[in-house]
């Protein structure tokens, strides 16, 4: 068989599979089953190998925060943000923290509110804000998703605020692997006025204004806490993108054919004893529709 | 192409409603994977089933429909569910 005849038989109805996509049959589903869980399985096995190929990571960088955050300023007419040091490695303390005490809240646990660390790493303000995120595969859909809540959406574009310091950081977090990103917010001054009035918030919000007296002289630790650059910067496959990608690529293959199979078959005017393609489109359909809940990131 | 829905209106105006109804539910429960699984588990089983009462209807019921209906169930359990465990 001649490699169109090949492709004619396993995704088009024909003579050869007795009118019906080859890919459809019984036998074929079975083997689509075997194959994406025997391939889930090595995905996992990889990810469990000294080396730990894989492990979640995302192509999120701090770099691209920073930039897509001033851009988005910039659209609103904004001042754009300048990277402070210190305000960054507030962050990094904070998602550390979040690590530690396996938390996914502002507020930790043990009752750390996120202006401790904005003094632990000695920075001195007079507004501040944080944004959190974690799972998100790429910069972008971080940021559409801070710009789609109104309270994240507020931080991003405060007049108030001067400079902005970000932590990407990589680990575990009740039970899961996942890219952590924390957003501080600061001004050390009163902060830019601009034509655009702050958004007024009607539910409690991430950013809070402290009164001046409410800051006390920073608690400076000696050592900053400084994630491996490497894990933070370089974007690379993980488990869970592989995993989303063949989730996807499954459900709209599966799709494809079945469109491909109805629209053939009633062209053909055939009669078959076989399930209904219409409910298998639909019943898919809702499934790779969840899927891409299920894969969003999350905002806090 | 679209004679089955013409057919069975009731039948796919269930379908539409429970698969809608599952995916408000992901969707609001996207936070708490053990729900998600249990929605999936149940959509999954309610598919299957619909799928076996729809052939009755259409008095096409065979063991090979039945079959393909429980296939494609548990392809669509184990695509989430890879992603969920």
């Amino acid at each position: 068989m001649t490699l169109a005849g090949k492709i004619r038989h396993w995704f088009s109805p024909h003579a050869s599979n007795n009118f019906r996509a080859n890919l459809l049959h019984n036998s074929s589903l079975i083997l689509v089953l075997g194959i994406f869980l025997s391939l889930n399985l090595f995905v996992r096995l990889l990810d469990n190998t000294s080396a730990h190929i894989l492990g979640f990571t995302s192509s999120v960088t701090v770099d691209e925060v920073v930039r897509e955050t001033n851009a988005t300023r910039l659209s609103a007419g904004l001042s754009t943000l300048s990277y402070n040091e210190k305000l960054a490695d507030a962050a990094r303390r904070k998602a550390a923290n979040m690590l530690e005490e396996n938390y996914w809240a502002h507020t930790s646990p043990s009752g750390k509110t996120p202006w401790v660390w904005f003094q632990a790493a000695g920075y001195n303000y007079t507004v501040a804000g944080e944004n959190l995120a974690k799972d998100f595969a790429s910069t972008s859909r971080m940021i559409e998703a801070w710009m789609a809540s109104p309270t994240h959406r507020d931080n991003i574009v405060n007049p108030k605020y001067q400079e902005i310091g970000i932590a990407v950081v990589p680990g575990t977090l009740q039970g899961s692997d996942t890219v952590l990103v924390v957003q501080l917010f600061g001004s050390t001054s009163g902060g830019a006025v601009t034509a655009q009035a702050p958004a007024v918030k009607s539910t409690p919000a991430p950013t809070v204004l402290p009164a001046v007296t409410e800051v006390t002289a920073p608690v400076v630790t000696p050592e900053p806490v400084v994630p491996p650059v490497n894990e933070i910067q370089t974007p690379k496959w993980s488990e869970f993108k592989l995993e989303k990608t063949l989730s996807i690529a499954t459900t709209a293959l599966f799709i494809l054919v079945l469109v491909a199979d109805l629209v053939m078959a009633e062209s053909k005017v055939v009669s078959r004893r076989v399930g209904k393609n219409w409910a298998h489109i639909i019943f898919i359909n809702f499934i790779l529709l969840a899927v891409v809940i299920v894969t969003a990131g999350k905002i806090m | 192409m679209f004679k089955d829905i013409r057919d069975y209106p009731l039948d796919y105006l269930f379908l539409a409603v429970l698969s809608g109804a599952y995916l408000i539910t992901v969707f609001l429960r996207q936070t708490a994977p053990y729900s998600i699984f249990l929605a999936t588990s149940l959509f999954v089983s309610l598919y299957f089933l619909w799928g076996i009462i729809h052939h009755l209807h259409a008095k096409s019921l065979h063991g090979r429909v039945v079959l393909e209906y429980f296939l494609v169930s548990a392809l669509g359990i184990v695509i989430v569910s890879t992603l969920l465990i």
